[in-house]
């Protein structure tokens, strides 16, 4: 008898503990990269003396979703990606910290023949600890005949390509 | 009866009944105009100066100074520096499309760096030129109600500045920092914003903006 109340009051607590509610771990933060092609317009029948060119503004392009992996201990969150207007390669890894924080970002860019983009690799530590900034940029240098190209493609006649960035954003 | 002025980037931008002009869209950010007026980063300095709230390739480069003020007015000549005195010295002037009066009323030069409006500190807005040629009452200088749908944040600007003809949403730093919207790093301007259709804009043309104490003029295009 004594062992049957036994059994009974451990059934009870095992049953308790399972559906006692576990918590989660935090869900990794909301990463997106994107080439942004920065422009200016000459705008049209402005007044003598007024301001010529428009404020800036962006066109973007989205990069792969991240893809998640292990490192030892550390969860490491990677896009590889190519720009359709840029013949450039990047890489884009970041660390996830314990309370799915971003701790190292770094970036790699690389040319069709594989060779680094002046400027390439950058990295940054705690890219995102300013709880201001929602976005961190990485300039893409372009030449001459590269800018002319990409203008041409993305942009309209009286729109000038002021740069190129890689941005990194992250949804706060 | 409401009517549709235009429609950019799948936004549709109203003329309501009262004449205001509403349109929801995401949020860039434009640092024109901030030149350290009252205490806040410059938009432009030569390279090496220090924290600045654009990269200064949106300014331009010799030749082609599409972003900042020059000695001639026009593009190829060279950028006006901030002497001492001004308020940020060793700065270029950015400018907006809304000029700015003395005490006086009386116009101020283009070099300085008083005439444009402030993006560091004063909550703009920037508009295509489909609303300042879209509607009768005068847009530049109007006041500007703008909302962040996300988090209930609203605040009162002025329209400073004029865009491309092809983009809707764009906000001063200061603006975005008082929705509550995120900024750019290493240069605020440079990024940040909101990408998602979030922002409920509403202006109203032909009503002289006042924000934070300070009366805007209202200026014909």
């Amino acid at each position: 008898m004594r062992a049957r109340i036994a059994v009974s009051a451990l059934f009870l607590v095992s049953g308790s503990l399972a559906t006692a509610e576990v918590p989660q771990p935090p869900a990794p933060p909301e990463v997106k990269c994107e080439i942004v092609y920065h422009f200016r317009e000459k705008l049209a029948d402005v007044k003598a003396g007024g301001k010529e060119y428009s404020a800036p503004a962006t066109r973007k392009e989205l990069l792969p979703q991240p893809t998640s992996m292990l490192q030892g201990r550390k969860e490491v969150q990677v896009v590889k990606g190519k720009a359709r207007s840029l013949p450039f390669q990047f890489t884009i890894r970041w660390v996830l910290t314990n309370s799915k924080g971003i701790s190292e970002l770094r970036i790699i860019a690389v040319d069709t023949g594989g060779t680094p983009v002046v400027g390439f690799p950058q990295s940054v530590e705690k890219p995102f600890d300013d709880p201001d900034v929602s976005t961190r940029t990485f300039e893409v240098p372009l030449t001459h005949k590269l800018e002319q190209d990409v203008a041409n493609k993305l942009l309209r006649k009286n729109q000038e390509l002021t740069h190129v960035d890689l941005e990194i954003a992250l949804k706060r | 009866m409401s009517r549709i002025i235009g429609t950019i980037d799948g936004s549709d931008i109203v003329e309501q009944d009262d004449k205001s002009v509403t349109f929801t869209s995401g949020a860039t950010l434009d640092g024109d105009g901030a030149n350290g007026q009252f205490g806040g980063d410059p938009c432009y300095a030569p390279e090496g100066w220090g924290t600045t709230l654009d990269i200064l390739r949106n300014a331009g480069h010799p030749g082609n100074w599409y972003g900042v003020v020059t000695d001639n007015g026009k593009k190829t000549g060279t950028p006006i520096i901030q002497k001492t005195g001004d308020p940020c010295p060793g700065t270029y002037v950015s400018a907006t499309s809304l000029f700015l009066r003395d005490a006086q009323g009386n116009h101020l030069p283009d070099s300085s760096p008083f005439k444009y409006v402030d993006s560091a500190t004063v909550p703009f807005i920037v508009v295509p030129p489909a609303i300042i040629n879209g509607v009768a009452g005068i847009v530049m200088g109007c006041k500007a109600i703008v909302t962040n749908t996300i988090n209930g944040k609203s605040v009162d600007a002025v329209v400073a500045d004029g865009g491309p003809t092809d983009h809707l949403g764009e906000i001063s730093v200061a603006c975005a920092k008082a929705l509550g919207i995120g900024i750019g790093a290493p240069h605020a301007a440079n990024g940040g914003g909101v990408d998602s259709s979030t922002i409920r804009y509403q202006l109203f043309p032909g009503v002289a903006a006042e924000v934070n104490g300070v009366s805007y003029p209202l200026q014909p295009s």
